[in-house]
């Protein structure tokens, strides 16, 4: 029959002049009509329905790209803590052989000391002995005057011999011998003296040698320091580098946790897409109810004698009030009796979460 | 070891969006679209740790659910996840031994927040 209508309007759209649906209407049956707002009905129940469709098919969308999201900031987690891990056991490695490193040139710090002590009392020694030399050299200057002396004596005494004659021969003899035991000790002393020349010559050297190496183990000694204090700048690095990747860590703990947290409020929220679903579905069923009972007083109206009388229209709000489960239905319902408007709407005061 | 949820609603963005929250916090879920459903697995042997169910759905409601479901589980917490405010329906509920209630939508960190309270050690 609707079928017809819209027909009947489809052929009226060819004249010219004529309102289309009009002129069907004017054509149309009381029955006919009836249908026609039931269908009417119908469609507004199955554009509601669709909606819901609609929003379920979004809403489902949604959580599947928060899901996603999900995963790919976990997996962004794990790659960084990954790379966190790595380069913390880096770190540790190589901090590892700094400190090796460290304890070496300490170690070599400690050598070069002692060696440079060493070489220090090694100098001192020699200071001595060269003092000693010089001492000796001084002794054999006066060895030498001793023999000059007993020269000198030994000629007197060989003159006095002489002077003698023949009383002195034995005299003279003596005189003779002790002369040459003189210069022989006086060759002795100047050979002596010589050596002794040489032997500080060679102790010079050797001062200069020792000097030498006492400069080379100062310059790495200072090279040793220079690295020390670098080594100690790296593990301040170190420590740094330590409280950073900690940092850091903690940093993205927290938004992970704040990703998750707003992740999770945000699938909590689309729950509101089933409050929708069922208030909108609630106000399907109702404009059903409301198609039924305008058939029914149509049919009624036009031959009391077929039907009951329908209940009154105003029953109809007790009806639609006892079938809601929200309270904003039932404030919306309120006010609309009351003819309080949209915005002094009140929301609900209980409480969203209750553990019994 | 991980805790198992039980979630029952009739709607699938419902199932979704708690299943995805609540996995996403370490817990395995299992879910059924009506009370009928649920309660056929619980009496089959499935033990949950926590039951999260709706209120009005088709074929078994969540009261019924819970009056039913309470015979086998005793001691499980069960949590109404609905729409629904009517304080009559909320009384009910706790005399038929339901553990809280949640009216929808609940933002994702005081589910969680709910669930550790019921669920200590999780």
């Amino acid at each position: 029959m609707v079928l017809d209508f819209f027909a009947k309007s489809q052929e009226n759209q060819a004249s010219e002049n004529t309102n289309p649906h009009i002129e069907a209407l004017k054509a149309m049956s009381d029955e006919e009509r009836l249908q026609t707002i039931d269908k009417i009905y119908e469609l507004i129940s199955n554009q509601i329905y669709s909606t819901i469709k609609i929003t379920e098919e979004h809403i489902t969308s949604v959580i599947n790209y928060l899901q996603h999201l999900y995963e790919e900031n976990k997996e962004l987690v794990e790659t960084l803590g990954q790379f966190i891990s790595s380069a913390s056991s880096y770190e540790s490695e190589i901090r590892n052989m700094s400190e090796e490193n460290f304890r070496l040139a300490k170690q070599l710090g400690r050598m070069s000391l002692e060696n440079i002590n060493h070489l220090k009392e090694h100098q001192t020694r020699m200071g001595l002995l060269a003092n000693q030399i010089n001492e000796l050299s001084r002794y054999m200057s006066s060895v030498n005057e001793i023999a000059e002396q007993i020269s000198l004596l030994a000629l007197n005494a060989a003159i006095e011999a002489a002077r003698a004659g023949e009383y002195g021969r034995g005299f003279e003899v003596v005189a003779n011998e002790i002369k040459k035991l003189s210069v022989k000790s006086g060759k002795t002393a100047e050979d002596m003296g010589k050596k002794l020349k040489n032997l500080s010559k060679e102790m010079l050297k050797e001062v200069a040698t020792v000097n030498e190496t006492a400069d080379f183990l100062n310059v790495t000694k200072e090279f040793t320091d220079r690295l020390l204090e670098k080594y100690n700048a790296i593990f301040h690095k170190f420590q740094n580098m330590d409280r950073d990747i900690t940092k850091g860590i903690a940093k993205i703990e927290q938004k992970n946790i704040v990703i998750l947290n707003d992740i999770a409020d945000i699938l909590g929220n689309i729950q509101f897409q089933d409050v929708v679903r069922q208030a909108l579905e609630a106000i399907a069923q109702k404009v059903k109810r409301i198609g039924d009972y305008h058939t029914y007083s149509w049919r009624w109206a036009k031959d009391p004698s077929l039907e009951n009388k329908p209940v009154e229209p105003y029953l109809l709000f007790d009806e639609f009030y006892k079938s809601y489960v929200m309270d904003q239905q039932r404030i919306t319902h309120q006010n609309t009796l009351n003819g309080t408007s949209e915005s002094t709407e009140q929301s609900s005061q209980a409480p969203q979460i209750e553990l019994f | 070891m991980k805790k198992t949820i039980f979630i029952i609603d009739d709607s699938a963005t419902v199932i979704m969006s708690l299943k995805t929250t609540l996995e996403m916090n370490g817990y395995t879920v299992e879910s059924a679209s009506n009370g009928k459903m649920a309660l056929d697995k619980i009496a089959s042997g499935f033990k949950p740790d926590l039951i999260i169910t709706d209120l009005n759905m088709p074929t078994m409601n969540g009261l019924e659910f819970i009056k039913n479901a309470r015979q086998i589980l005793k001691f499980t917490p069960i949590l109404i996840l609905t729409t629904e405010s009517e304080q009559s329906k909320k009384d009910e509920a706790k005399k038929l031994g339901a553990t809280g209630w949640l009216v929808k939508p609940v933002a994702g960190t005081d589910l969680i927040n709910v669930v550790k309270k019921v669920l200590p050690g999780s």
